[in-house]
């Protein structure tokens, strides 16, 4: 059983189960309940300005001068919501409980970030920059805080339209306890290691386009290679009876049987793909594993 | 002069007739999805109810910004979401009384199986909420990245690799959690005769 199927047992109900629940006696009751709901305009929007953050186009300029120190709003103008910081690299608005990090620079410097956090009172978060694939459209956002109430989200919110040149938004609990570390991505160098590893065949990836999983070790390193990429390999050593697996790293070829099957081809940076295989009936793992 | 009142009238009213049947449409169609939805992620048949009410309740004020075919459901989704997450932060608003469906959700929840705690669970307690809504997404409602990404309101590369990413820490987490049972110790005495 995979585990995407042990997963699915959990589920209490699933959509099957309620067939023919959209015409029951208690959905027909709700709906006229609704109908009699008063309707109201369109939402009023919660936060109190809409500022366009300076673009990069304009921080690359003479403007650079007027925009070269961030500049920060005392909460209380803006009550609850509104903007409390805004730098090249990014906005900040005060929503709620909730800090609202709206990114603008797709390579920014740490430092930049750092302070903008610093200036909100978010002191105990440690920015880190990784490198992830260049082609990724989006930055790579991870957190971790040793505060259990603590919260990091990607917002549901309208990130362009809210800042000009908006490449990622995600929320932050403002008032944080504890350490916490915020990880960001940034285009890798030629030849540096992704730290998020990414699907080589997807769209702009370096095998976009081809279908790795289920060939042959041999018939996967022949497609890796005609796109003239180095290949590494991971095997993948199942648990619970077939549920779940371990993953080895940095397997050398001669360990891998052609014949084995490819489970997935990862980009491991600009130049090589890792091979994800599973080894076949017989095939002893290593100690530990 | 009052026959143009009485003509803005009928328009209000036919567009009124025209918002209701469009939502009625919607609501038929992804009833059984959002019940699905809230019922897998909340303990309580009461708290089921409400939040599938008040979900509606938010679909049915803001009919006009309501999208199209299946796009209509994936928003539903998210306001789903952001409706159960203000629920957990103990926000909570009624504005129908709907005491059938709550009857009706009860009598769902008294047939679904019932919950056992063991390995699974724990695993899927050990992992994110962030990943845990992903997998769900993904392998409960059937979603694609793409209409994941719809649903979060992020891109879908980025949620091809947090998916990635969830299903290793649930692998892990799994692998972690496994059962007393699994773990070898020696037989004792009467098991080994």
């Amino acid at each position: 059983m995979s585990k995407d199927q042990v997963f699915r047992e959990r589920a209490r109900v699933l959509d099957t189960d309620l067939s023919g629940s959209a015409t029951t006696a208690g959905a027909d009751a709700l709906l006229t309940e609704i109908f009699q709901v008063e309707r109201t305009p369109a939402p009023v929007v919660r936060r109190t300005r809409r500022v366009p953050a300076p673009s990069r186009l304009l921080l690359g300029l003479a403007a650079s001068v007027v925009l070269a120190g961030a500049f920060v709003v005392g909460p209380s103008l803006f009550k609850e919501s509104g903007q409390v910081y805004a730098s090249q690299a990014v906005t900040i608005d005060r929503d709620g409980d909730e800090y609202v990090f709206y990114i603008t620079d797709g390579d920014p410097d740490p430092a930049e970030l750092q302070k903008a956090f610093q200036k909100v009172g978010l002191d105990n978060v440690k920015v880190e920059l990784i490198p992830v694939s260049p082609r990724q459209r989006e930055p790579v956002v991870g957190w971790e805080a040793s505060d259990p109430g603590s919260r990091m989200s990607s917002t549901t919110s309208d990130c362009k339209v809210r800042v000009e040149g908006c490449l990622t938004a995600f929320n932050v609990t403002a008032d944080l306890k504890g350490p916490a570390k915020l990880q960001l991505g940034r285009p890798a160098k030629p030849g540096e290691k992704y730290a998020y590893p990414i699907d080589a065949t997807v769209s702009g990836e370096a095998m976009a386009g081809t279908t790795i999983g289920g060939l042959t070790v041999a018939e996967a390193v022949r497609v890796v290679r005609e796109h003239d990429l180095k290949v590494t390999y991971q095997l993948r050593w199942p648990l619970h009876e077939g549920v779940g697996y371990r993953a080895e790293e940095q397997v050398p070829a001669s360990r891998v049987d052609p014949g084995w099957k490819v489970a997935e081809a990862e980009s491991y940076n600009d130049g090589a793909i890792v091979l994800s295989v599973e080894p076949g009936p017989g095939a002893t793992p290593p100690p530990g594993y | 002069m009052i026959e143009t009142n009485q003509q803005h009238t009928d328009e209000d009213e036919v567009d009124e007739t025209d918002e209701q049947s469009r939502f009625e449409a919607v609501y038929r169609r992804t009833y059984e999805q959002i019940l699905g939805y809230v019922m897998r992620r909340c303990s309580s048949p009461e708290d089921a109810a409400d939040i599938v009410a008040e979900t509606y309740v938010i679909a049915w004020r803001r009919v006009s910004e309501l999208p199209q075919g299946d796009t209509a459901k994936l928003w539903l989704y998210g306001v789903a979401r952001r409706v159960l997450a203000n629920h957990r932060r103990g926000e909570r608003r009624r504005e129908t009384g709907h005491a059938e469906l709550t009857a009706e959700t009860r009598r769902r929840y008294a047939m679904a199986a019932p919950s056992r705690y063991d390995h699974v669970d724990q695993a899927m307690n050990a992992i994110s909420d962030d990943d845990r809504e992903l997998l769900a997404l993904s392998v409960w409602e059937e979603l694609d990245p793409g209409q994941i990404a719809a649903v979060l309101g992020c891109s879908r590369n980025a949620v091809r690799i947090r998916l990635h990413r969830a299903r290793k820490r649930f692998a892990r987490a799994l692998k972690d959690a496994r059962p007393a049972a699994f773990h070898p110790r020696p037989l004792t005495n009467e098991e080994s005769r």
